[in-house]
Parts: structure tokens; sequence; C-alpha cells
């Protein structure tokens, strides 16, 4: 069942993510063309195209984050609700099935916007060869990546950069999960439940902020992302208190979710 | 399987200071078709949407085959929702898709006969029909599956006199006889030749549950002169 859920959950998604993915990568390659024409490069127009090329980026970023909660919000408790809800699910299906999505597309939106910047970048080569062998050199740059960081921080590169990725999955499950919390939590009022979903989002994100403050070895405010050897080596030491922590946040919420949506729904 | 197809047992529920369904008993059997007749807001389609899991109840319970609604009711219940409730985006032939999918029950080649039977294109997306042409399909769908209990909301309320035949035509000749359909509606003098029992609900309390020869028989009128009589305004 669940695959079949994911199957019409892709179904309703991919056209439109499809074009805004289509279309920022059309202007970022007119973006880095313009550059190459000093006609172009140096007037109003170049300017015009790098501004839309950074507002598509915002905006495809933006329209992932509010694709994720209208998927949720119309699709299970709204309208559409009567057709979801009715179906031989249990409510864990249904959220996973949302979740999943979800993942895939804020996942798809990041590497979308790193493949544009790379777009952008090539497009400013208007030579072949110079962009065959720009292409090779950034290719044996990269080759050089994981001994210099191996001696600078002395640890694992690939390891590293599975923690990266696994904390980041862990913490994509526990920050969608609450955003679907807070939807279920202001299902729950009768009158305004979107303003009661919003407000439920900023307080149980006070709580778990909270929390975090509360765990000794976290600096919540440090973040993930860091490009100092030394920054690293902070990172490393905090994952193993930060992937366990977000991962029963994040069994919390999608527990909470799928319990409201089984026993405490009620469709207008 | 329990005698009892759908049961409720002091089911009550309450929107805010609103009463919507005070402490209703009922039992419905299989293999009729019964009528859930009142005025508006009588509580008919809360009732509907409970036995759907669609609202939790404030009081009591509801049942079906003896078990709360729920993966297992559902698979077994065909519900028409007394609204457009189907995705805009979808084509006609995607739902059909999309029901085969989901219930093992729902029959594709007969929903695909009946659509072309009413000239419905699958290509067509729903937000490109009319009205009255997505209520057709949404009555295709869930008349195309053989399920134990058809629960339909208002399902001739807003079409046309010729449509409304077609629809009560279409309800009885494809629910499958062991099934019990429960019609709820105000439009009592349309479906009244095809019921074989009435409730009449008023203010979320049940007023009777008889059977319609019994109403013919001891009153002495139509159930539709009896239904005016009772709720006289």
């Amino acid at each position: 069942m669940l695959r079949k859920l994911l199957k019409y959950e892709f179904l309703a998604t991919a056209r439109v993510f499809g074009a805004c993915y289509l279309g920022l990568a059309a202007l970022s390659i007119l973006a880095g063309l313009s550059m190459n024409f000093p006609a172009t490069s140096n007037s109003i127009v170049g300017g015009i195209l790098l501004t839309a090329y950074i507002c598509m980026l915002v905006a495809v970023m933006l329209f992932t984050f509010l694709t994720i909660i209208r998927r949720f919000y119309q699709n299970l408790l709204g309208g559409e609700g009567y057709l979801m809800n009715t179906l031989p699910v249990h409510a864990w299906q249904l959220v996973t099935s949302k979740l999943i999505a979800a993942l895939v597309w804020a996942a798809a939106s990041i590497i979308m916007a790193g493949a544009s910047f790379f777009l952008l970048t090539a497009a400013t080569i208007t030579s072949a060869p110079v962009l065959f062998s720009s292409l090779g050199e950034l290719f044996v740059q990269l080759s050089h990546l994981p001994a210099y960081f191996e001696a600078s921080t002395g640890l694992s590169f690939w390891l590293s950069l599975l923690q990266f990725l696994l904390l980041m999955a862990v913490e994509g499950i526990s920050s969608i999960c609450r955003l679907y919390t807070s939807c279920m939590v202001g299902h729950q009022f009768r009158r305004w439940r979107v303003a009661a979903s919003i407000i439920a989002y900023f307080l149980i994100s006070f709580a778990v902020s909270t929390l975090m403050d509360l765990i000794p070895w976290v600096n919540a405010s440090e973040g993930v992302l860091f490009v100092e050897g030394e920054g690293f080596i902070h990172f490393s030491s905090q994952f193993w208190v930060l992937l366990p922590t977000e991962a029963v946040l994040g069994v919390l919420f999608f527990a909470v979710t799928s319990y409201l949506l089984e026993k405490r729904l009620n469709l207008d | 399987m329990t005698e009892e197809l759908l049961s409720c047992q002091g089911l009550s529920k309450q929107f805010g200071h609103k009463t919507a369904l005070a402490g209703v008993d009922l039992s419905l059997g299989r293999g009729r078709i019964v009528g859930l007749l009142g005025p508006n807001g009588s509580g008919k389609t809360t009732l509907i949407k409970l036995a759907n899991g669609l609202l939790t109840p404030s009081r009591g319970e509801i049942l079906i085959n003896g078990e709360a609604p729920g993966p297992a009711s559902k698979a077994v219940v065909s519900y028409l929702p007394d609204a457009n409730y189907l995705p805009s985006w979808m084509r006609v032939r995607d739902l059909v898709n999309m029901f085969e999918d989901f219930y093992a029950d729902f029959s594709a080649d007969r929903a695909v006969e009946m659509l072309s039977t009413l000239e419905i294109s699958g290509g067509e997306r729903l937000k490109h029909l009319s009205k009255g042409t997505k209520e057709k399909v949404q009555l295709v769908l869930a008349m195309c599956r053989q399920a134990q209990l058809y629960l339909l909301d208002e399902p001739i309320g807003g079409v046309d006199p010729a449509a409304r035949d077609y629809i009560l035509r279409t309800i009885l000749q494809n629910y499958s006889p062991e099934a019990t359909v429960l019609i709820s509606t105000h439009l009592i003098s349309d479906i009244e030749p095809v019921l074989d029992e009435a409730i009449f609900i008023q203010n979320g309390k049940i007023l009777l549950h008889r059977p319609v020869d019994d109403i013919r028989e001891h009153e002495g009128k139509s159930v539709d002169e009896y239904f005016r009589e009772v709720f006289k305004c």
C-alpha cells in the first residue's frame, strides 16, 4: 500500500517540480551565457538575468518548503482528505508516504540548486576546449579533497561525509515530522486551524530548542556546517549526541502525527 | 461475520457548543436499501462521516462489522461524499487506476464501460468537467465497488431530474445484493420507490427506523407524506 501511496504522491508533484527545475536550469544557463557578451554583461540585461536567477533559486527553495506543508495539509486535512482518509490504509502509511516524498523533493531541490550554480558557471565558458579542460581541472582538485581533509583534520573523509549525510537525513526527517505534528495539533482546534498550526510550530520549536540547550556537549547554535579543520573535529564529537537526539525527536513527531491522524481526525 | 453491518451505541458528536448527534442507537443489517431521511442540519452527514472514520465520536461508538472504523472497514465500505472530493488535477483514468490500486473489490472494466456510456473521456482532467459530470464520475467510482456497505451522502441533491433517475438506476443495477446501501437525502419522493427501510433523523436524534412497507401500511400514507407530517415546520 505504501508503494501505491508514493506512486500517487509523486504523480501529484512531479510535473510542477520538473517545471521548476527546468526553469531554474534555463535561467542559470541564460545568466551564465549573458556574462560572455559585453553588451549583456555590462548592461542591465545581465543584471536582470542574474537577479532573476537568484530570485528563481530562492523561489524554488520556498516552493519546496511550502509544497511539503501543502501536500500534507491539503491532501490529508482538506477536501482531498475525504479520499485519502477513506482509503484502506493506516494513518502511519499516509504519513510515511508524505514524508518520503518530502525528503526526496527536499534533497532534489538542494541538488538542483547546486547543479544550477554549476550550470551558470559552465555557461560563462563559451569555448568547448576551455570548458572541458576546466572540468578536468575541477575533477583533479576534487580528487585531492579527501587527502587534504584528512591531513588538516585527522579524520576519515568518507566517514565524515557519511556522518554528515546521515545527520542531514535524520534532521530532515525530524524537521518535516515537526511540521506535520504542528498541522495535526492545529487541526484539533475547531476554528483558526491554520493560525493554531503556526503557533503550535513555534511552540514546539521553542520546546525543542530548550531541550537541545539542556543536553550537554551540544551547542545548537553552531549547527553542522563548518569549513575549518577544528570545526569538523568539533562536529565529529557532537555527531554521536546530535544523531540520536534528532532520531528520537523524529520518531516522537512521527508517532504523534500518526496517532492524531488515526484517532483525532475531524474533517470539515 | 457479525450480524450487524453497522451499529451505533450512544453515539454523540459535538462541534463546540453545537450538538450534531445526540446519543444515536442504530443497527443496520445486510442486503437492504435504507434511506437516512431528515431536514438540513439533522445530522445525516455527521453520522456518515463518523462511519467513515472522518470524524471522531465525542461519546459512544460506531462499529462496522463489529470494529471501529479503520483500514479493515474502509476496505468494505464505499463512500460517496456530498462534495467534490477528488483531486482536480487528476484525469478520470488516473482515478480509475487509483481505485483499482487501492480497492480489491473495484471493477475497473465496469467503471470504464459506465464512463464510456456517459461519454466521459478518460483523458479529461476533473477540473475541466462540469459539476454534474464530476458528480457522475464520483458516483461511478463508488458504485463500481463490490462493497458490503455503500454510504451515499445526498447523491441526487445537486443534479437535474434526468440525472437523478440515472443515478438511482445506477445504484440499483450495481450494488451487490448482499450489501446494504444507506442513502442520505431530503428528496424523499425520488428515492422512496427503491427503499426497504427508512430512518428519520432530526436534531441529531433518530425519530424512527422502520421498514417502508410498515410505514405505508400503518400510517396509510407514503413515506414522503409521512415525512412531511413528522417534520412539519
